[in-house]
């Protein structure tokens, strides 16, 4: 009885076949061609440059404040810890707050980092339920990384004069200028307001326009979470989770980001220890 | 006829074939017809715009199914609308039996909903089912037991439940 009634019930329920047409006409419309086709792969490299060239310009001041350690083991400096610049507290090693860049601006605080011998991972950042998105390491005692990069999809960094940037397919970034505004950011997550559907829809919308519905290359649909907002400099900004469906049966994090109301300004974001997002502007990438 | 054409037209059908199947698991997903409206939109625009290949009629089926059931976990993902998505009950039946029935699975956890109507509406096996959700049998087993067993207790035992 129980499923004859269910049944008679599901048969009752008229569906809408408009929506039919409706979904055919949108089938239809161009998609915009995406500005960047391998964004996950061009996103994760983008954030390891400015991991790295934040923390390879940090180093200066750490070797002012006495750290005497050598040269070759400094460029590890970043991997273990990092210092809050707005309290000049040391963040303690975790998953998520690891490999976080520093501001170089900041000159008396006294760095309380473990160096760490062995090559590690740049970046591995962590979504919420602790996944890890992607890991790109170093290339280890390389002094021609430009050469070694342009064959192994991994981040290269050269230091010293002619400082250059080389992200996974070869392609030259510029490094952050000097006089390049970079201000960080810290918004606890308990802070974050809640988000209305048609806030939602709309930075979806645009994200959907800016990266398009899927990968191209392995055909795995995106999906952008718009987990929170804030008030930041007297503007909202939307946190966002932007995730793929692999294999059409689980989601994966791809990145986070941060994106103000007007949609002119976007930034890679991390979680610290899961209690607050961290970003700094020293990278638009909407520009 | 060219192949993309050929191609195109095939897809339509199954548009048109598999449209009241997805619209009433989205329903019975989200409670809500707006909600059930965009899963319904986004699952097939998805498969228009896919490049996949499918095997089979069950193929297309099993995995209209599981994108609908990932679509619909998205709209509950959102923290907004798992505080303010109400209970449907802007549908009206004939029969106060229909109602009691269809309330009673849509006031069960989610999990349990998609293998109770996929089971006792859509007719699927448990394997069809398992395949469909990506899972293993004795996982939609269990569900489908603890489903039931909430059912009784909604419902009190009546209507003769499984």
């Amino acid at each position: 009885m129980f499923k004859k009634y269910y049944k008679e019930a599901n048969d009752d329920i008229k569906t809408n076949r408009e929506l039919i047409d409706k979904i055919f006409e949108a089938a239809e419309k161009p998609v915009k061609k995406k500005p960047i086709a391998r964004f996950y792969k061009f996103g994760m490299a983008a954030a390891a440059v400015l991991v790295i060239a934040l923390s390879v310009s940090f180093l200066p001041d750490m070797l002012k404040n006495g750290d005497s350690k050598s040269s070759g083991e400094t460029s590890h400096l970043a991997q273990s810890g990092t210092v809050n610049p707005s309290n000049g507290v040391s963040v303690a090693n975790d998953e998520s707050a690891q490999n976080l860049p520093t501001e170089s601006g900041e000159t008396n605080v006294e760095v309380q980092t473990e160096i760490k011998q062995e090559p590690e991972s740049v970046t591995e950042p962590k979504d919420s339920e602790g996944h890890t998105v992607e890991s790109i390491k170093p290339e280890e005692g390389d002094n021609n990384s430009s050469e070694s990069s342009a064959e192994n999809p991994v981040l290269a960094l050269e230091t010293g004069e002619g400082q250059e940037f080389i992200i996974p397919d070869g392609r030259i970034a510029d490094p952050p200028q000097e006089n390049q505004e970079n201000t960080e950011y810290f918004v606890a997550v308990d802070e974050w307001q809640e988000v209305s559907q048609e806030e939602s829809e709309v930075v979806a919308e645009f994200l959907r326009d800016k990266y398009g519905e899927k990968d191209e290359k392995t055909g795995f649909d995106y999906g952008f979470y718009i987990e929170g907002k804030a008030e930041v400099d007297g503007e909202t900004v939307y946190f966002v989770r932007m995730s793929w469906l692999v294999d059409n049966n689980h989601w994966s994090l791809l990145q986070n980001f941060v994106i103000n109301e007007s949609f002119t300004e976007m930034y890679y974001s991390v979680f610290l220890d899961r209690s607050q997002v961290y970003w700094t502007t020293t990278q638009n990438i909407l520009e | 006829m060219s192949e993309n054409i050929q191609k195109n037209i095939n897809k339509r059908k199954t548009v048109e074939k598999y449209f009241d199947m997805i619209y009433k698991l989205a329903l019975s997903q989200t409670k809500d017809r707006d909600s059930a409206d965009d899963v319904v939109q986004e699952v097939f625009l998805r498969f228009l715009k896919s490049d996949r290949d499918f095997e089979s009629d069950e193929h297309i089926k099993a995995w209209l199914i599981r994108v609908t059931i990932n679509c619909s976990h998205n709209v509950f993902s959102n923290s907004w609308a798992q505080k303010t998505t109400p209970l449907t009950e802007d549908i009206v039946f004939d029969t106060e039996e229909k109602g009691d029935v269809y309330y009673a699975v849509l006031e069960l956890p989610q999990k349990y909903r998609a293998v109770i109507h996929l089971f006792y509406y859509e007719d699927m096996s448990i394997e069809e089912i398992a395949k469909a959700l990506g899972s293993n049998g004795s996982t939609i087993k269990s569900q489908l037991s603890r489903g039931r067993k909430m059912l009784r207790e909604k419902l009190e035992g009546g209507y003769g439940l499984v």
